[in-house]
């Protein structure tokens, strides 16, 4: 009866430990989904020095971020959202539209993507 | 990380079910080709677990396949003898008529130590007690002994014995088995009957009732327990 008593406290833990990340992991994704669409405001609008400016706040927070992501989520997804924000910075430093749109559109579908995987629904458990 | 815990449960389900219908001896002691299904089926079971990149069905197609080959196998079996010997091989005689076939230790790889250490475990301390030694294709070693060495029976030594009967349990944790008690054609009546003979006032306080293999009503209380 012990064991059971344990071993059932270990998966209560283990579970609002999930809610708790996956909770924290749409929080997260929320807030870059607002920036994306400023940065992308800015680009389309020419406007690069506030551009830039976000960018680089973003990278600054997606570093911060992804540190504790990284305990949870794939950390191919966190490689390849981190590969395009370093692509992106340059393009609007460089102020090249086109290639700067296509970034900060590949980068909302990554964000998307990892609390996307993380959804409870056929798709993903099947 | 939901999702692993669910991908988790419905593994789990699928692979106890495969398991089930491969029937019992997949448990026990397996024969070649069964211990290779065992060993690819926990892999496969694994794999689409942990790595949500992989859809589930990866993994339980194969099971699935897996499954079906080994019914298919042993029921091959069941009909075929060449097939019988394809998959399990033939038992190898190691010892015959008190001498030890040293061809046969070479074929399975088998040193003199291990057969030795076998006969050991078997309480056969003397390799001239033994007639026959034969390794299973299930790996073990069955021993015939020199049959003025075998234990004797109570046929040998005339003694008289009734025929034991299977064991019938009748109450378990409290809760009596009605199926059990059809089948030794009693019914309720006769277990209040015998539960009043030993002062008990309902099966609720019996953790464990049988008949035993004598006939006899054995019972324990549940706070004789503790």
């Amino acid at each position: 009866m012990k064991n059971v008593v344990i071993s059932l406290i270990i998966f209560i833990i283990m579970i609002t430990n999930i809610a708790f990340s996956i909770n924290y992991l749409n929080k997260v994704t929320d807030d870059f989904r607002k920036l994306n669409d400023e940065i992308e405001q800015y680009i389309t609008d020419n406007n690069w020095d506030k551009a830039y400016k976000s960018s680089i706040e973003y990278t600054e927070k997606w570093q911060d971020y992804s540190e504790k992501i990284k305990i949870f989520v794939d950390h191919q997804e966190m490689d390849k959202i981190d590969m395009e924000l370093w692509k992106l910075t340059q393009y609007i430093k460089e102020k090249t539209k086109g290639e700067a749109l296509a970034s900060i559109h590949v980068l909302k579908f990554l964000v998307e993507h990892i609390s996307e995987l993380e959804k409870v629904n056929i798709q993903n458990i099947l | 990380m939901l999702i692993i815990l669910f991908r988790s449960v419905v593994l789990y389900f699928v692979v106890v079910l495969i398991m089930r219908i491969m029937g019992k001896r997949q448990i026990g002691q397996l024969q070649p080709y069964e211990l290779v299904i065992a060993l690819m089926i926990s892999e496969l079971a694994s794999m689409p677990m942990q790595n949500t990149g992989i859809p589930l069905f990866h993994g339980v197609i194969p099971i699935i396949t897996l499954l079906v080959l080994q019914v298919l196998i042993s029921t091959w079996q069941l009909k075929s003898e060449t097939a019988r010997l394809i998959f399990c091989g033939q038992p190898s005689i190691l010892i015959e008529k008190g001498k030890i076939n040293i061809k046969e230790l070479k074929n399975n790889r088998i040193n003199i130590n291990d057969l030795l250490e076998e006969l050991r475990l078997k309480d056969y301390f003397n390799l001239d007690d033994i007639e026959y030694a034969i390794l299973e294709t299930r790996g073990q070693i069955t021993i015939i002994p020199k049959s003025e060495l075998e234990p004797a029976t109570r046929k040998d030594l005339n003694v008289k014995s009734s025929q034991n009967m299977l064991p019938v349990t009748l109450i378990l944790d409290g809760k009596v088995n009605d199926r059990n008690l059809k089948l030794i054609k009693k019914d309720k009546s006769w277990l209040n009957k015998q539960l009043n003979k030993n002062n008990i006032s309902s099966a609720d306080q019996i953790f464990l009732a049988l008949l035993d293999s004598q006939g006899k009503f054995v019972y324990q209380l549940k706070k004789e327990g503790k």
